[in-house]
């Protein structure tokens, strides 16, 4: 466990040394500008809003979690460009301790983001347990993206360009907010859809097990299933 | 001549199909669609529609276009190039051909789902056309101001706002700024998509114009500042 925590230190490190990576630090203040300040005096004057409240917090949530899943995929990319995935290959990590110390930081400082920026918030009451419960599940974009992203990418052009089309897919599930009722769990099949749905129900205080439930499931399957084919492809 | 150019088109997309471009952004387009196709039961969607055009194909046009020269230039491909008789203008033109075809090709998908034939296609096509056109030319200006992608991508974030969502934000009527709006580079082209789709009336005269003044005006900055910041150094 020491040498994990080591590693993920370490790694954490790499986005300071990088000024290009650093600067995308600043995303996440952006998002908490926007949802403490800009958001609110919006929903006043337009009533308009009312009916969509939650789905700003949908998207400050999902928001918050981009910034490591791209600042992961960009340093995973860059490694195996430079061909240092290989090296990685043969540190006396088991390849899942290896995965573990890479999105340890990663997620924790999600899981925080998310954490804060649901507390301070003033559009919508969300509890305590809710506010815990959608910051450890929104978290776990981080590594499935990005890990699914290195599993099929072998240079930074792919990257960006599966990085486009995984934007895309985090955030189509938004569109469950405007179908019928009938047709919202059509969008089922994007994992970021249980949480957004989440989100919505505690907006609206109510219990949000099922979906918390559907979506860690989801997510740890997904884990589990994009881990083993990056470690089959990333190293070699 | 025209043979050297219709190749360096050529490779230019089998370029584009080896990073998956091609393919992943028909994907993408094909899952906008389909969630448009969804969504077309609640309103009109013409808006929403002008608002993806905007923020998807142009944006493949600018940072692809981009991405790929900070990769030539990595593993010195352009460096390469810049010893043999090339015709920069080939170069210039073929990439941003490529990429402004794939972005108009995506606009037109995304104005199918919605509209189905109903619109006006050859309008629509111009208009998104030139957005690509314009972004793509922008992206390659951008790029000399930064060395690597990341930072260019990080720098970009204000400009890229301002060349496509404050001509947005007008079109939604967040805010109306008057003549003001004939400066933004994309209005022509916005007028012009905004009329395929919704039958707004629009200045025809204008939007040409602004076209064809815009386009070779933004071709000329980014030639003149690649030969200097990347081809010369």
């Amino acid at each position: 466990m020491k040498k994990i925590f080591k590693l993920a230190f370490t790694d954490f490190k790499l986005i300071f040394r990088d000024p290009s990576l650093r600067s995308f630090l600043v995303l996440p203040v952006i998002v908490f500008a926007l949802i403490i300040w800009a958001v609110p005096p919006l929903i006043e004057k337009y009533a308009i809003l009312a009916p969509y409240l939650s789905l700003f917090l949908v998207i400050g949530v999902i928001e918050n979690t981009q910034m490591f899943c791209f600042i992961s995929s960009m340093v995973l990319i860059d490694e195996k460009e430079s061909d240092v995935a290989k090296v990685y290959g043969v540190v006396p990590l088991n390849k899942m301790e290896y995965i573990l110390s890479r999105f340890l930081i990663p997620y924790l400082f999600t899981v925080v983001l998310n954490l804060v920026l649901l507390s301070v918030q003033t559009i919508c009451e969300v509890s305590v347990l809710a506010i815990l419960l959608i910051s450890f599940l929104a978290a776990l974009v981080v590594p499935v993206y990005a890990l699914a992203i290195n599993s099929m990418v072998q240079n930074r052009m792919q990257g960006m360009v599966y990085i486009k089309a995984f934007n895309m897919l985090v955030l189509i599930p938004v569109a469950a907010f405007f179908v019928p009722e009938k047709f919202v769990h059509l969008f089922g099949f994007f994992p970021t859809h249980w949480v957004f749905q989440a989100i919505d129900k505690a907006t609206q205080n109510l219990s949000i097990g099922l979906f918390a439930t559907i979506g860690f499931v989801f997510f740890l399957i997904l884990l589990w299933w994009v881990s083993r084919t990056f470690v089959r492809k990333h190293f070699v | 001549m025209m043979n050297s150019f219709g190749s360096q088109l050529k490779w230019q997309f089998v370029l584009l199909q080896k990073n998956s471009i091609i393919t992943i952004s028909i994907v993408v387009t094909l899952m906008y669609g389909l969630v448009l196709y969804f969504l077309r039961d609640i309103g009109s969607l013409d808006k929403l529609l002008v608002a993806l055009v905007l923020n998807d194909p142009s944006v493949i046009g600018y940072f692809f276009i981009a991405l790929a020269i900070y990769i030539e230039m990595k593993h010195q491909i352009l460096q390469a190039i810049f010893v043999t008789p090339f015709n920069l203008h080939h170069l210039f033109l073929s990439k941003v051909i490529s990429v402004s075809l794939i972005g108009m090709v995506c606009s037109l998908g995304l104005a199918f789902s919605v509209k189905g034939f109903d619109f006006n296609i050859a309008w629509y096509a111009v208009g998104s056309l030139s957005i690509c056109i314009l972004s793509s030319l922008l992206g390659l200006y951008m790029l000399t101001f930064s060395n690597e992608f990341l930072k260019f991508a990080m720098t970009s974030i204000p400009v890229f706002l301002a060349f496509v969502n404050l001509p947005l934000l007008q079109y939604l009527g967040v805010f109306e700024m008057g003549v003001v709006k004939c400066i933004f580079p994309i209005q022509g082209s916005l007028d012009l998509i905004d009329y395929s789709v919704s039958g707004t009336a629009i200045n025809f005269g204008f939007a040409i114009a602004s076209i064809v003044v815009f386009i070779p005006l933004f071709y000329w900055l980014a030639y003149r500042r690649f030969l200097r910041k990347i081809v010369h150094q």
